[in-house]
């Protein structure tokens, strides 16, 4: 999968290894971190990320469980890509 | 007199005999293992091929690793699935290929819950894109 997410203040795709939202829910704790947004998608054309529009994202919480919930409710309804900006 | 028993029938040791058992008596005890000592195992393994454009994808036999990405060209960040108790893991030396190229990795910093690989071109020392980066971690 591929959560897109700011790092070092620039829209970066992060390739998730794992496809268990109970890990990532996690470990999105990490990176991007509490109180950030992000997006998540099964599969991403491939390109260079210029940007992103974090509208609407879900935002990072502290519980593990909550930002588990939030990773498995894009993969049921995807968000559209158009929030990307691509190079 | 010692004796071995040959086809049934017993017969005096010969001195060959004799000399074996000296020896055998005189070698070094095997080490002794230490009861309920930790036991290092792969813990982190990947394969990741790269694509031109810098995306990232795992092969499936990739395991312990929740999400990988490239933090700025040649540089790139793996997190854990599971945090370690502590940093001292062991890296096994990274394997990174790119057609035509002859690349160095190295790792650049490790913590409990990610680590960074740093993929150099051996003939200029620039940052490199590889195609592809193994490695795997013992603790």
């Amino acid at each position: 999968m591929k959560m897109v997410c700011e790092v070092k203040g620039a829209a970066r795709v992060v390739t998730t290894v794992s496809n268990d939202p109970a890990v990532l829910g996690s470990q999105v704790r990490q990176v991007p971190g509490v109180g950030q947004p992000f997006w998540m998608w099964l599969t991403l054309p491939a390109g260079t990320l210029m940007g992103a529009d974090f509208t609407g994202a879900p935002v990072v919480s502290s519980d593990a469980a909550v930002n588990a919930a939030a990773i498995q409710a894009m993969l049921d309804s995807p968000p559209s890509q158009d929030v990307l900006i691509w190079a | 007199m010692s004796t071995k028993i040959v086809d049934g029938i017993e017969v005096p040791l010969s001195e060959t005999d004799i000399a074996q058992a000296a020896a055998d008596a005189a070698a070094p005890m095997p080490p002794a293992q230490r009861v309920g000592a930790p036991r290092p195992v792969l813990a982190v393994s990947a394969h990741l091929e790269i694509d031109a454009l810098g995306g990232i994808n795992a092969v499936a036999t990739t395991m312990g690793v929740a999400f990988v990405m490239e933090a700025d060209e040649g540089v790139y960040w793996a997190f854990f699935e599971e945090e370690f108790a502590n940093a001292n893991y062991v890296v096994m030396q990274p394997n990174c290929r790119k057609a035509g190229s002859i690349l160095d990795a190295r790792v650049t910093e490790q913590d409990t819950y990610y680590f960074e690989i740093t993929v150099t071109r051996r003939d200029n020392g620039e940052p490199a894109r590889p195609d592809s980066i193994s490695f795997a971690i013992i603790a």
